[in-house]
């Protein structure tokens, strides 16, 4: 009986560390997708919806030097919202239309352009929730992350996504904080 | 610390040189009240104004400018379509409490009222074109002129406006009063200049432009 007592601790113990080695799997897991190429201009329609205000216009993006690419978002009343320089390891908003000037949108908006731009992982984010989806002629994929960055659907581990044409011509971002379609 | 004459001469230059490279070719309008009076009278003879445009967007961040061009329709007192056909198709349609904006693929049409921005952009482009732009409450002017031209450089006192803003500066052809340009200078230091050709002042249009079905 104590030898069962002893077994049933030990059980316990090792299931709670498996359990806490899976979250851990988790919370480390990236899918992997190309970044967009930017070698010439690449001229985005864009979509905004934040705190239910539709924002239309473009997005501009342009090949700067090697390291860097930087890119403008304007309204489709030609005023511009955003300009950003993206490089591999950041992304900084260097302008920002007054009435968008929030800590919150310019640090989600950085690090979803330099998830498209640049960088080729999600970085988990317990705070928010996210969906991404790419579509192009030859696939539609998507993926969507709870508030636990728990991957559910679509694409696996590891799977890499690669664009034939550089660009797809359809991406959406769909956070807690805002919304962004993008299409060619 | 005492200022000598000369110090003051040279700021005086030094003004009078700043105020000239801001407007090159243009000096500053001696009777003001004359131009006034001439703008109201076309804003009363020319209830409709149709002109082609050229448009250059240039953001100075990109280094960076994009051309487009099309087609400008005014109608007295608050109907505006701006219609471009270069590089795309797309409208942008004022009609009194709606904006409707179409381009190759969609419609979106919402209450003026909904968006602030768009209801002072469309009645600055309003102002702008038929020169209600003096004893206006939303900008302080100063006005210019050349041989040929009149400029009068608007300075936004609207708050919406002032953040997007810094100044506008719209130029008339002094012949026929007709505009010949708008350059919306923007806070984040990108510009835009419409250059109008010449203006088709009341030709007769089917008010039905100013609708989408």
């Amino acid at each position: 009986m104590k030898y069962l007592l002893f077994i049933n601790i030990l059980l316990i113990a090792t299931n709670c560390g498996i359990s806490k080695k899976s979250v851990s799997t988790t919370e480390t897991t990236h899918c992997i997708i190309q970044p967009i190429k930017v070698d010439s201009t690449i001229n985005y329609n864009f979509k905004f919806l934040y705190s239910g205000n539709e924002t239309n216009g473009k997005l501009l993006v342009k090949k700067n030097n090697e390291e860097s690419i930087k890119g403008t978002i304007f309204s489709e009343n030609g005023i511009t919202l955003f300009n950003v320089e993206i490089l591999q390891s950041y992304a900084k908003i260097t302008y920002a239309f007054e009435n968008l000037n929030n800590k919150y949108i310019k640090s989600n908006l950085e690090e979803d352009l330099k998830f498209i731009f640049s960088n080729s992982t999600i970085q988990q984010n317990k705070n928010r929730k996210y969906y991404i989806s790419y579509k192009d002629n030859d696939f539609n994929v998507s993926f969507l992350k709870n508030s636990e960055c728990t991957l559910l659907n679509t694409i696996t581990h590891k799977d890499k996504i690669i664009f034939l044409n550089n660009s797809p011509k359809e991406i959406i971002i769909k956070t807690n904080v805002y919304t962004i379609s993008l299409t060619q | 610390m005492k200022i000598s004459s000369i110090n003051i001469i040279f700021l005086i230059c030094i003004f009078h040189l700043n105020g000239y490279a801001q407007h090159q070719g243009f000096v500053v309008v001696k009777d003001n009240k004359k131009l006034e009076l001439q703008l109201k009278e076309k804003n009363t003879n020319h209830k409709i104004t149709q002109v082609a445009f050229k448009q250059e967007k240039t953001f100075t961040f990109l280094n960076e400018t994009l051309k487009s061009e099309g087609k400008l329709t005014y109608s007295s007192p608050n109907k505006l379509r701006i219609e471009y056909s270069e590089p795309n198709k797309y409208l942008l349609l004022f009609n009194n409490d709606n904006v409707y904006i179409k381009d190759e693929k969609n419609l979106n049409q919402f209450p003026i009222s909904n968006n602030k921005t768009f209801k002072s952009i469309q009645l600055m482009i309003i102002d702008c074109l038929s020169g209600n732009l003096f004893k206006n409450s939303n900008y302080s002017t100063k006005s210019y002129e050349s041989s040929t031209q009149y400029l009068i450089d608007i300075t936004p006192k609207q708050e919406n406006i002032k953040k997007i803003y810094d100044n506008i500066i719209v130029k008339f052809n002094k012949n026929d009063l007709t505009i010949a340009n708008i350059q919306l200078i923007e806070r984040s230091g990108d510009m835009t200049i419409m250059s109008f050709m010449k203006s088709n002042l009341n030709p007769s249009i089917n008010n039905e432009i100013f609708t989408i079905h």
